[in-house]
């Protein structure tokens, strides 16, 4: 997944209002042409050559390691076929990190774009709504080793966030047990990521012409029929580039469950809580123990798959949203 | 997709090996003074990294030789295997008893028995006769001695005389009696970070393995039937019953890192298990009159003490290995176990140098024990099993969510599954 993934597609480009007058490209593209191709393999190669070598071949290593037993440089490496990957399917460490992943990316996307949206629902014309905008993006740029710190203090049996509980007359949680504490750490990555969404949803927002606006209004379109008629059909190119970025971003989450769990000593997080990448990572790190990273491999190519599986439906889904809307 | 970059990324290293990466070795010159590297785990302005600092000094001026020793911290040195291997790393790396099997694994940690006969400078006796055989064993991999020394780790029941004087318990009768009293006092007798598994297993695997020994725990990790010994579920009773007693502070298990060990200092919990560690560590919430001081979980049988080490580790691809094989047994000079225990307040590897006050007691533990075993009796040298199949049944069990009877069975099953599918 390049950025090819995430530009426009041809059928976007067609759809975008049509320039006010033709302009001298017209005439002129035809001229250009020639010394185009003429340039297309000079300035391709550099960077086909730089992505080859530091991103193609490391990833066929890698595919390669994950059909090795072997614990990194400097050891040896033992052939073992497609063993890594059956012990993998047959590892319940593995399942259930991955059927969490699968809930963290459904879930949280849920949340995710069910905020943005209620956000732009009500953001829209709001007063100070730059400022409002800047504080919901802020969480995204705190780093997550103080939010680890931070966690403690409000979500300890004894914390903040018990003791309000206290005083509303509820009984205390154990949100950073291992059956709860998944769900804070879904919680958290919603907090922490929805004002990313938010503030390109919103700067996509901001360019819709204030006029179709007016017009609704005129005819007594409530905000919610705005956000329906207007602003989501708008904006759904951009949707659909968030949609796949949460994707591919959700699959990899990682440092926020350390956060939540075991921040700053060697421990494992619960299973529970565990997603294909905290698996990963323990496997790579093995805490002092010969790393194995035919395993660690094989679960990349897993994720790699279902990664591109995923961003492959999540732009079907979209695309044909947008057909169905114009 | 992280992780799977941070692989390729291995990958990629050791393609690209002589393309990049900072170079530490200075063998190829053509001078041939002697030079030594180290790149510490340690922090500069910590009393370990200044100690080390100090080392290093007088063997440069001692010895003549070139020293370039780098404090990097605990993260500077993630990619130090990966150097190692690709024959950049330094003369010198740090390790301890749980995490020399990796460098082993790779072939990067030099065989040091050579250095047991070397002699230390201005004594009469060679390394062997220093360093006690425990204090040997666990610098050890079965290929003989992986590293060298400089301070000793264990695991104990800890409290502040200052807070709670407690008698020590000579019986687990008399300890569960203790948990009791303090209960019934008022007080929460135990203080436990329940978020950190490999803490909750040091219930059953303290147990276990200090009645039975070495060799105990890690047959659960190797053979499926060792469960089934009555043993490891007298042992997991034991766990069961400090469960089900209700000793742990409420909710212990969502209790976040360092909070329980926290309030331990500050005397809100009487008992804290950990490692010899623990003081140092809350150093700041214990006030200036505490008095800390350790026993061991009282449970009968072979009363076997555990025995962990950190160390200095051999590069075998390094450029100097016989220089730092000299600086190893230099280190083992009383002066410079004397700076470990006074300014770094640890166990000196030497036992006839005294530890820091509250350590006396464990330093005493270790010498006399009639028997030692390894940091987790080497269970977790299986980290996958370790990480994925035994810790999270430990923390079922330590939380009550499980009894010791569904403990044995699931971790038989567990560890049955996990062996047929391991290489």
């Amino acid at each position: 997944m390049g950025t090819s993934t995430l530009a426009p597609g041809p059928v976007g480009e067609a759809e975008r209002p049509a320039p006010a007058a033709p302009g001298p490209y017209e005439t002129k593209r035809g001229k250009l042409r020639p010394a185009r191709e003429r340039a297309f393999w000079p300035f391709l190669l550099p960077a086909l050559l730089g992505y080859t070598v530091l991103f193609v071949l490391p990833a066929l290593y890698g595919f390669w390691v994950s059909l090795n037993k072997w614990a990194g440089p400097g050891s040896d490496m033992e052939w073992k076929g497609l063993a890594n990957y059956t012990a993998l399917l047959e590892n319940d460490a593995f399942r259930t990190s991955f059927v969490n992943t699968f809930v963290l990316a459904l879930g949280g996307g849920v949340a995710v774009f069910g905020f943005t949206f209620l956000s732009m629902v009500v953001l829209r014309q709001a007063k100070g709504r730059g400022f409002i905008r800047s504080v919901v993006f802020l969480p995204m740029i705190i780093s997550l080793i103080a939010v680890g710190a931070a966690i403690g203090f409000l979500l300890n049996p004894n914390g903040a966030v018990n003791t309000v509980f206290g005083w509303l007359g509820l009984d205390p949680q154990p949100w950073l047990g291992p059956d709860m504490v998944f769900r804070c750490v879904i919680g958290g990555l919603v907090w922490s990521s929805t004002g990313f969404y938010v503030a390109l949803m919103m700067s996509a927002a901001d360019s819709i012409p204030p006029y179709l606006y007016e017009d609704a209004k005129l005819i007594g379109a409530t905000r919610w029929e705005q956000f329906r008629y207007i602003t989501l059909p708008l904006t759904w190119d951009v949707f659909a580039v968030c949609a796949v970025l949460w994707v591919v971003n959700s699959l990899k989450v990682f440092e926020i469950v350390i956060a939540f769990t075991t921040a700053g000593t060697p421990g494992s997080p619960p299973l529970q809580a565990r997603t294909v990448a905290v698996q990963q990572f323990l496997s790579v790190t093995n805490n002092g123990g010969a790393p194995d990273l035919g395993s660690a491999a094989a679960m990349g190519v897993f994720v790699l798959i279902v990664t591109t599986v995923l961003v492959w439906l999540t732009r079907r889904i979209t695309r044909r949203e947008r057909v169905e809307l114009s | 997709m992280r992780k799977l970059t941070a692989v390729l990324t291995v990958g990629a290293l050791a393609l690209s090996v002589g393309a990049c990466g900072k170079k530490n070795g200075g063998g190829d010159s053509a001078s041939a003074s002697k030079e030594l590297v180290y790149r510490s785990s340690w922090g500069a302005d910590e009393p370990q990294g200044k100690a080390i600092k100090a080392l290093f000094d007088d063997f440069a001026k001692e010895t003549g030789t070139k020293v370039d020793v780098k404090f990097v911290g605990r993260k500077g040195n993630d990619n130090l295997a990966t150097e190692m291997a690709a024959g950049q790393g330094p003369d010198l790396f740090d390790t301890s008893t749980d995490t020399i099997d990796r460098f082993a694994a790779q072939n990067l940690a030099a065989p040091l028995d050579d250095v047991l006969k070397k002699q230390v400078p201005g004594e009469a006796k060679p390394v062997s006769e220093i360093l006690s055989k425990a204090v040997q064993g666990a610098s050890s991999t079965d290929k003989g001695l992986a590293f060298v020394p400089h301070t000793v780790i264990s695991t104990a029941v800890w409290f502040d005389a200052s807070k709670h004087p407690v008698k020590t318990p000579k019986s687990w009768e008399e300890f569960v009696a203790y948990l009791d009293g303090a209960k019934k006092a008022g007080r929460t007798p135990i203080g436990q970070d329940g978020t950190i598994n490999f803490y909750n297993v040091y219930w059953f695997y303290s147990a276990l393995v200090r009645a039975n020994g070495e060799g105990s725990m890690k047959a659960l990790a190797t053979d499926p039937a060792a469960w089934d010994r009555p043993e490891v579920l007298a042992a997991a009773k034991r766990v069961e019953q400090l469960a089900k007693g209700g000793y742990f502070q409420k909710d212990f298990m969502a209790t976040k890192f360092p909070a329980a060990q926290d309030g331990w200092a500050q005397g809100t919990y009487d008992l804290n298990l950990n490692g010899t560690w623990l003081a140092g560590e809350t150093r700041p919430k214990l006030g200036a009159d505490a008095k800390v001081t350790s026993f061991q979980l009282p449970v009968g049988g072979k009363d076997s003490v555990e025995v962990g080490t950190l160390g200095w580790g051999v590069n075998a691809k390094g450029h100097n290995p016989e220089t730092a094989k000299e600086f190893l047994a230099f280190t083992l000079k009383k002066k410079y176990a004397q700076a470990m225990s006074e300014s770094a307040l640890s166990i000196p590897a030497r036992d006839d140098v005294p530890a820091p006050a509250h350590l006396v007691g464990i330093q005493k533990d270790v010498s006399q024990a009639k028997a030692t075993h390894r940091t987790y009796d080497a269970a977790a040298a299986d980290q996958k099993w370790w990480n994925d199949v035994f810790l999270p049944i430990d923390d079922k069990l330590v939380s009550g969510k499980s009894d010791a009877a569904a403990f044995v069975k699931e971790g038989k099953a567990a560890t049955a599954a996990y062996l047929k599918n391991k290489s």
